[in-house]
């Protein structure tokens, strides 16, 4: 009863005219980046970092709380009508999705994406919000080893069973690593890698490195493809209601994918990706039962499923950026530097330190998913008319963005000259098929893990097995390791089948 | 995030759905990539200089800070060996083969296009305090819209003045954050 008590007092905070205003704004300024070709929720978030540093704290969090979902939002509009999701996490609604578009379903695709999505947040956020405290009691069994543990599995994770080729994303991993490593080591207060340069003694700003690998990064790819590529949106015709038939499919997908997205949110693999394939290729499997399959034509669960888990892990991420202090994702780790910004710091303290503060954000949480259910459900093919902008100017706009975000946050030119050459890093990346998630991952958790790792064996003295010590870290290097050995087969096998299709040709 | 975009299909599902997608990647090393492990070798070579030449404060306990550099400076070089080793076997395999394979990575790339966005954020970034934000913003728009094929150089810029005034207006009046004036300080 206590939870409903402090969640109560949450909504009392947050129901304020100005609140509602901002939450408001959030969402529609959040909608707006997601929809852009190429930005998700987390461009969405770092673009808009510098706009909430004039408000109070609760007032930036209920922002936030707009901007992420209406990140999320956007972004699967723009994967279902153009096929150009932003984040990795739009991918797998956006394939059955488009399709739906292209069949003439474009309204129901996007009403079964935004239900999704506010069936997942809303689900996940629930559980949150009565397990972010337990969470907390948990957190309090990790120590050095546990957490090491917990980066090292993510960096594997994402580096090698998301990513399609492991040594690319091992790669990916490096770069962001060493880019992490820049700075002055908080432990025993070294310069390292920092040219000389004063302004790098703080290490690279995450706002800088999110801003210059995503957003410019993608303006500069866009400009070294030339012409290609322009977008043309399928019309969109008719109202956004879903059939009894189409019910019937969906809801249980929005359930099924509600149950692969939220354990995702609270382990560090990067994101949504691994969640909104399982949930994808479930419900593929699942219709492959069917006397007439309807994946491949525009299925509805295929977009209902994918949709749901995207929401569902969002929202428990955040649960775990608040009672851990772990960003699981790219969106998180962003949201994270808005709280350093403020001087907190996430995880258990926060909860007893500022107990209204996570609250009310806790609460605009599910404020935000409602707002944006009702500005999706009939707006969605307004959303879609921003595409009618010339692409010259969208992206000079996106542009423009990045160097107000980067100089917005930091007031530094200096940060701009390194946005730039971070921009160029992600061009190249892009050029040669190089994962940006495992970037992320390891500029996120770098600093985490090598603090951790440290402390572990400074207390061990330098013994290598206290990190294998306890029952928790065991758990996590076995499950790593089964994943790596599935990852393994399935290759083997696709590589397998791949071959005897080839041999009969030639 | 379109890099990794197929690469997570491919792995979870056994018959591939094949989005389109902008930028999409290559599935493993192809004879393009040599840049990477160009790039890898000389991000390992200035992990391994900055690492050797650190000053160790005396009193950092141990591990130093040396500690997780080295480990980071063997990962590039290893995954630099690794990259070299696909990129060749890619290269021999095409050769073997004989047929024509996709063009590499480098190819097809509309570098003046770049050049221009670069030197359009470069000016953007000396000028932004002498010349100010509406002005320098102005420019970063048009210099970027210029290099993405816009063709109608006073309409644009036009369109460029009123966005880089739309957002000093937010900014300053909505938000009460200064963006630098510049030479059009106490014009307004």
């Amino acid at each position: 009863m206590d939870t409903f008590s402090l969640l109560g007092d949450g909504f009392a905070q947050a129901l304020t005219p100005l609140n509602l205003l901002l939450l408001l704004v959030g969402a529609v300024l959040g909608t707006a980046v997601g929809v852009l070709p190429g930005l998700g929720s987390a461009m969405a978030v770092a673009l808009l970092l510098p706009v909430t540093f004039g408000l109070d704290p609760t007032g930036a969090f209920i922002m936030f709380a707009g901007v992420y979902y209406g990140g999320l939002f956007g972004d699967s509009t723009a994967g279902i009508l153009l096929n150009t999701p932003g984040n990795s996490s739009a991918i797998a609604g956006s394939i059955e999705g488009h399709r739906m578009a292209l069949a003439g379903r474009a309204p129901q695709a996007l009403a079964t994406a935004a239900i999704g999505a506010f069936t997942g947040g809303l689900i996940a956020t629930t559980l949150m919000v009565f397990f972010a405290p337990r969470l907390v009691d948990w957190a309090a069994l990790f120590g050095p080893a546990e957490y090491f543990a917990l980066a090292v599995f993510a960096f594997a994770a994402t580096a090698t069973i998301v990513a399609d080729s492991p040594v690319k994303g091992c790669v990916s991993l490096a770069i962001g690593l060493s880019l992490a490593l820049v700075g002055v080591d908080p432990t025993s207060g070294a310069t390292r890698f920092t040219l000389e340069q004063t302004q790098l003694f703080d290490g690279i700003a995450i706002v800088v490195i999110t801003v210059g690998l995503l957003a410019l990064g993608e303006v500069l790819h866009v400009a070294a493809r030339g012409r290609e590529g322009a977008v043309t949106a399928p019309a969109v015709v008719g109202r956004p209601w879903l059939s009894r038939a189409d019910l019937r499919l969906a809801w249980p997908a929005w359930l099924r994918g509600t149950g692969f997205g939220v354990p995702f949110g609270v382990i560090p693999v990067g994101g949504s990706e691994m969640p909104t394939f399982l949930a994808y290729s479930a419900e593929r499997r699942l219709d492959r039962r069917r006397a007439r399959p309807r994946f491949g034509r525009g299925a509805i669960q295929g977009v209902a499923g994918p949709e749901a888990a995207g929401s569902a892990t969002a929202g428990s991420a955040m649960g775990a950026l608040l009672a851990l202090g772990l960003p699981t994702s790219a969106t998180a780790a962003i949201m994270l530097a808005g709280f350093q910004q403020y001087g907190m710091q996430p995880g258990p303290l926060l909860f007893e330190r500022n107990a209204d503060l996570v609250w009310t954000l806790l609460a605009s949480l599910f404020l935000g998913i409602v707002v944006l259910l009702v500005l999706n459900l009939p707006f969605a093919p307004l959303w879609a008319k921003l595409l009618l902008i010339p692409r010259h100017h969208l992206y000079a706009g996106i542009t423009v963005c990045c160097g107000l975000g980067v100089y917005a946050t930091g007031a530094s030119t200096f940060d701009l000259v390194l946005v730039l050459a971070i921009g160029l890093l992600g061009l190249l990346m892009r050029r040669h098929g190089l994962p940006l998630a495992p970037v992320l991952i390891g500029v996120i958790l770098g600093p985490l893990a090598e603090t951790e790792l440290r402390r572990a064996l400074a207390v061990s003295e330098g013994d290598v097995t206290a990190l294998f010590d306890s029952g928790i870290t065991r758990a996590l290097y076995g499950l790593l390791l089964a994943g790596l050995v599935l990852a393994v087969v399935t290759r083997l096998r696709a590589r397998a089948r791949e071959r005897a299709v080839d041999e009969p040709v030639g | 995030m379109s890099g990794t975009v197929e690469q997570g299909a491919r792995g979870l599902d056994d018959e591939p759905p094949e989005p389109v997608l902008p930028g999409g990647a290559e599935a493993s090393a192809g004879r393009g990539d040599w840049a990477v492990v160009v790039l890898l070798l000389a991000l390992g070579a200035f992990l391994a200089h900055g690492t050797a030449t650190m000053d160790v404060p005396e009193n950092s306990g141990s591990p130093g800070p040396r500690f997780v550099p080295v480990i980071v400076t063997v990962l590039t070089f290893v995954l630099a060996a690794l990259m070299a080793a696909q990129v060749a076997r890619a290269t021999r395999g095409a050769r073997a083969a004989s047929e024509p394979r996709p063009a590499p990575a480098g190819e097809g790339t509309d570098w003046r296009a770049v050049g221009v966005v670069v030197v359009s954020f470069l000016a953007f970034t000396a000028l932004l305090s002498p010349l100010g934000w509406l002005l320098s913003a102005a420019l970063l728009f048009w210099g970027t819209g210029y290099a993405l094929g816009g063709r109608r150089p006073l309409f644009d810029a036009g369109v460029a003045l009123s966005v880089s005034a739309a957002f000093q207006l937010a900014f300053s009046a909505g938000l009460g954050l200064a963006l630098p004036a510049g030479v059009l300080e106490g014009a307004f």
